[in-house]
């Protein structure tokens, strides 16, 4: 499940400018958004410290959460819409019950605790915005 | 379908395994005694409307030996959830920065204590009053 989900993430970035328009100018605060996020080398070790994940395989899990979420918070990104439906779904962010011991093991400090909680607030944003944004509504 | 077998960890007991589990779901578990004990207060309210016999009935059940020492559990369990509360906070806030650098997750911690001091100090001195 997670691989597939790890293997969907990486043809995932989409740019929302034209090429030539030319490139990216980004401040160190843009970049300290998701500077940390993408230190992630893939070692699964979150995956080995999680009791959700370890009770339920489905559970999207907390190293792709916090890979997405990298690419949420990076501006130069125009996908964020996409991974929300990986956010929104019972397997996605609300397996997690904030246990926390993801984000104690992680070799590189990536915080992937920190990115699942931040990404619960965005889908509950996204599940109220629906009522006041009819265009999200209509999304297919 | 591939012929991989992954390993799947069994997980009986799951949390009895490790000391960070165990913490965890006592962080867990104390949120039933604050639970508890919003409903005590409310009963308190209740009986307050009702009248002052009622009142001082409730007041009289909390000076009952068992009252008290469940209040001091409820104080343990309160002090508990509080303290692991405050350690998780920066994992649910979005992040703030001051200039370019993020706000260290400790700091962010330590400003809940202090505001949480200054608001059980506050109330100390009204009740003094």
């Amino acid at each position: 499940m997670s691989h597939g989900h790890l293997r969907q993430l990486r043809h995932d970035a989409e740019r929302p400018t034209k090429l030539d328009e030319g490139e990216y100018l980004q401040t160190p605060k843009q970049k300290a958004q998701y500077d940390q996020l993408s230190a992630c080398i893939n070692c699964m070790l979150c995956y080995a410290a999680c009791p959700q994940y370890g009770l339920n395989t489905e559970f999207t899990g907390p190293g792709v959460l916090a890979l997405l979420h990298r690419y949420n918070a990076d501006f130069r990104d125009g996908a964020k819409e996409r991974r929300m439906e990986i956010v929104n779904t019972e397997t996605g962010v609300w397996g997690c019950t904030l246990v926390g011991y993801c984000s104690e093991v992680c070799p590189k400090e990536v915080d992937p605790a920190k990115a699942v909680n931040l990404n619960k607030l965005s889908s509950t944003m996204d599940y109220f915005l629906r009522f006041v944004s009819p265009k999200k509504g209509a999304r297919q | 379908m591939s012929g991989r077998s992954p390993y799947v960890r069994p997980m009986t007991n799951w949390w009895l395994k490790n000391p960070f589990y165990i913490r965890y779901m006592v962080r867990e578990a104390t949120s039933l005694f604050v639970a508890v004990y919003a409903f005590i207060l409310l009963a308190g309210l209740a009986s307050l409307e009702k009248g002052e016999e009622a009142w001082n009935g409730w007041l009289a059940s909390l000076t009952n030996p068992v009252a008290i020492l469940f209040h001091l559990l409820v104080l343990a369990a309160a002090l508990y959830h509080t303290v692991t509360w405050f350690k998780v906070s920066p994992k649910v806030s979005p992040s703030l920065f001051i200039g370019n650098h993020r706000v260290p997750d400790k700091l962010i911690t330590g400003v809940q204590y202090i505001i949480a001091a200054v608001a059980y100090l506050t109330l100390f001195i009204i009740a003094w009053i």
